[in-house]
């Protein structure tokens, strides 16, 4: 099956007899890297499985509400995100973990982790991303390994793109000093 | 011929630089070095998108039933569940030795004129009702029994 561009699938959703292709055709496209901004914002795959496929079930419920006033991979992003900001917010209410203990446990967890093969800077970089704040975290994400603009990054967040830089900046200086001093 | 220092003085002119911007700036370039170098180190397991795909299509076709948010909707609908089978239970008990329709109906206040009302469409909107039922238990019995078996009222109205 051809794969087919996001504006011959923007035109197709707008065709109710073609709709439900034209999505399974979205969700071709988008799937990879919706589920790896996930996984980096949850760490877990399962989670990550359970909240991509959310996103994407809550895409196709509100696809008639889509006013293409941003790319659709934006607002995919934008689901994504909410979704994975209230999954980490539930998970903290009922586990009460405080950040700086994430940062600790985490490399230990993914050593054990048949999903993950990071060598050991690695397992201190992906435990220094897990304990920024959500919000940080996601703009570090997005910017760095998802290589979005700030302006993109803005519509997903809500957030000016002058606290966006700043906020990038913060977690850079952060991470650095996880992982670069050890 | 100049100097070292002069070259330096050359390349940067007279602009300057924040406090610290060097080490920021080299542990900067460091963290890139490593992120380059470990730009995906998740998996996933073998044909997990081709499953993602197929998965989410699935799903969007037969959407997922659920309960609504509401508290109160919740509790009705396993209150609804349990009463259903308490009077299952009470049914089985007290019908052991009825085997026909009259010893039922004796056991129970429920006069044959009252199955008029005994009808799918109506007991349909009676246990949609949140309100519930105003039969009694034995009542219900009954009709749980009529609407299980599809008895044919009118015939035993007549009768």
């Amino acid at each position: 099956m051809n794969q087919l561009s996001e504006e011959q699938i923007l035109t197709q959703l707008k065709s109710p007899s073609q709709r439900s292709r034209a999505f399974d055709q979205l969700v071709l496209l988008h799937q990879q890297s919706v589920y790896f901004y996930v996984r980096r914002m949850v760490v877990d795959h399962d989670d990550a499985n359970d909240i991509v496929q959310n996103v994407f079930i809550k895409a196709w419920k509100a696809i008639d509400g889509f006013r293409e006033d941003s790319k659709i991979s934006t607002w995919l992003y934008r689901i994504a995100t909410n979704e994975s900001l209230n999954f980490i917010q539930k998970q903290k209410r009922i586990a009460g973990i405080p950040l700086e203990d994430v940062e600790e446990q985490l490399p230990g967890r993914l050593e054990n982790d048949v999903l993950y093969d990071g060598d050991e800077i690695q397992r201190r970089l992906d435990a220094a991303i897990a304990a920024l704040p959500e919000k940080q975290k996601a703009v570090f994400i997005l910017k760095y390994f998802d290589e979005l603009k700030y302006e993109e990054i803005a519509q997903i967040t809500d957030t000016s793109i002058g606290a966006l830089k700043a906020s990038y900046h913060h977690a850079v200086k952060k991470i650095s000093e996880s992982v670069v001093k050890g | 011929m100049s100097t070292e220092k002069e070259n330096s003085k050359f390349r940067t002119g007279s602009f300057k630089t924040p406090d610290n911007y060097d080490n920021e700036l080299r542990n900067e370039l460091q963290l890139k070095t490593v992120l380059d170098a470990h730009k995906n180190d998740f998996k996933v397991p073998e044909g997990y998108f081709d499953s993602l795909s197929k998965e989410i299509s699935r799903k969007k076709v037969t959407p997922v039933r659920s309960i609504s948010g509401n508290i109160w909707l919740r509790i009705s609908a396993v209150t609804a569940v349990a009463a259903s089978l308490l009077v299952a239970v009470l049914w089985l008990q007290s019908t052991q030795e009825c085997e026909s329709f009259a010893c039922l109906i004796e056991q129970t206040e429920l006069q044959p004129d009252d199955l008029i009302w005994v009808e799918s469409s109506y007991i349909e909107e009676m246990y949609s009702d949140e309100l519930g039922s105003s039969f009694s238990d034995e009542e219900e019995k009954i009709i749980d029994l009529a609407v299980e078996e599809d008895w044919d009222l009118e015939y035993l109205l007549e009768e």
